[in-house]
């Protein structure tokens, strides 16, 4: 008993492991608020590790892992579930539309490795700015690199939504991008 | 398609969630449009950029120290264990009755129905002692995705006076059969519903024999609580429950 118990905790620490920055990361950006983020990353863990019976392996454990930490973000912010469900119409193409005739978006994508080492630390305010919902989808997607349907069987919503708020999300991003190098004088003239 | 159509698919093409067919179409485009390839590549570098510089924190030592503390602290003896030997009464007796049943129903030695039955009481059983933890969303056995309609019975109207909500849903192997197994619960009551391929349930002849002999539907009762067959043509529907859940199969079979 004592042994199986031991190979038992074994496993879950190794399979866990590669993972613990990604988990991390997610509670921190998501949460923000630091020991709030630990409290959720903790108890998500343990509890996982309570039902690690119930994984099954050869599945993929990243993603058996991320249900426990949204749960548990879900428990603690109860107003997020339902804000997920929100859908605001909004037209991909429209703010793409939107940035291409920014002349200090059209910088970045001119020389983005210059722009994001200037602007540095910075960047994660940006993250700020977007809520809860464009953050969480953002981070699963682009961050995490988890698929649309995972991300919707994770949120509890359709494809379509988890679509539109990473779509909203990732525009909103650019704007507080060109936001950023219009204040740093990073517009280059046009010719 | 004009060069502002293709730069529409610019997020689902970078995060590679299209159909061959529309990728296929926009990397054709891309090779032969230089603004186009253009644009895609800075876009992709920009979403690069970003995502490297959210990446590069790392779990402190001291947090991942405390992770390890309390799976440690965690070892003790599960206290569900207690649990488990509580429900011990409530698997055998309706197991026992349901053993007597068979041999009546099918005069001769019990083979795989009751085995069948038995799995899927037990399977039932930890959805009642909380056994099986209920993340966020529902998942299934590969090949089981057309089941979302799951999630849309309890708001189907189907359901009459019942009040019906999904409590999640599973993959799961019974008797070796890869299963999805869908918790509900209607009226209060815990109900576990489980869908299995047609194809996979050749070697239990015994559930197949019951199944045609009711004409594609089949109730064992397990005492307090009944399980109730359903064939459906390329799946068989077994639901568990003390609840009745006739309504819930029909509403089933229409969705
Ligand atoms: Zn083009
Ligand atoms: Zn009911």
């Amino acid at each position: 008993m004592k042994e199986t118990h031991s190979t038992r905790k074994k496993e879950f620490i190794e399979l866990l492991s590669p993972h613990r920055d990604s988990l991390y990361r997610f509670c921190m950006h998501v949460i923000w608020d630091k020991n709030s983020a630990e409290d959720v990353l903790q108890e998500a863990i343990l509890h996982a590790y309570k039902n690690f019976d119930n994984f099954q392996p050869g599945t993929n454990f990243k993603a058996w892992l991320f249900r426990f930490v949204i749960n548990k973000i879900f428990d603690c912010n109860k107003r997020l579930k339902k804000d997920l469900q929100h859908v605001i119409p909004c037209q991909e193409w429209d703010i793409i539309e939107h940035l291409e005739k920014e002349e200090a978006y059209a910088s970045i994508l001119e020389n983005p490795s210059v722009f994001f080492e200037k602007v540095d630390d910075r960047i994660k305010d940006a993250l700020l700015s977007l809520t809860s919902t464009e953050r969480m989808v953002f981070l699963l997607k682009s961050v995490e690199g988890f698929t649309y349907k995972e991300i919707a069987q994770f949120l509890e919503i359709p494809i379509g939504t988890v679509m539109s708020h990473l779509f909203r999300s990732r525009g909103k991003l650019g704007e507080l991008l060109a936001g950023y190098a219009r204040k740093m004088g990073f517009v280059r003239p046009t010719p | 398609m004009r060069c502002q159509d293709y730069r529409k698919y610019l997020s689902p093409y970078l995060d590679s969630e299209l159909d061959a067919r529309t990728c296929a179409d926009i990397a054709e485009h891309l090779s032969v449009c230089l603004a186009c390839s253009r644009f895609f590549a800075q876009e992709q570098e920009v979403e690069r950029q970003l995502v490297k510089s959210f990446q590069k924190e790392k779990m402190p030592e001291e947090s991942w120290r405390t992770v390890l503390g309390r799976i440690n602290a965690y070892d003790s003896p599960r206290p569900r264990r207690f649990r488990l030997a509580w429900l011990v009464p409530a698997v055998v007796v309706p197991t026992a009755v349901m053993v007597v049943m068979l041999i009546f129903l099918l005069g001769k030695a019990p083979d795989n129905t009751n085995s069948l039955a038995e799995a899927l009481q037990d399977r039932h059983g930890k959805y009642l002692s909380k056994e099986i933890s209920i993340g966020p969303g529902l998942t299934w056995p590969q090949g089981f995705e057309g089941l979302t309609v799951i999630k849309h019975l309890p708001q189907s109207g189907l359901m009459g006076a019942h009040e019906v909500r999904l409590i999640g849903s599973q993959s799961c192997y019974i008797k070796d059969i890869e299963c999805a197994h869908v918790m509900y619960s209607c009226c209060n009551t815990p109900v576990s519903l489980f869908i299995l391929r047609k194809e996979d349930m050749s070697g239990l002849k015994s559930a197949q024999r019951l199944l045609d002999k009711g004409k594609g539907s089949a109730v064992v009762n397990l005492g307090n609580t009944r399980l109730v067959m359903k064939d459906l043509r390329e799946v068989v529907v077994c639901c568990i429950s003390s609840h009745d859940t006739g309504e819930l199969l029909t509403a089933f079979e229409r969705l």
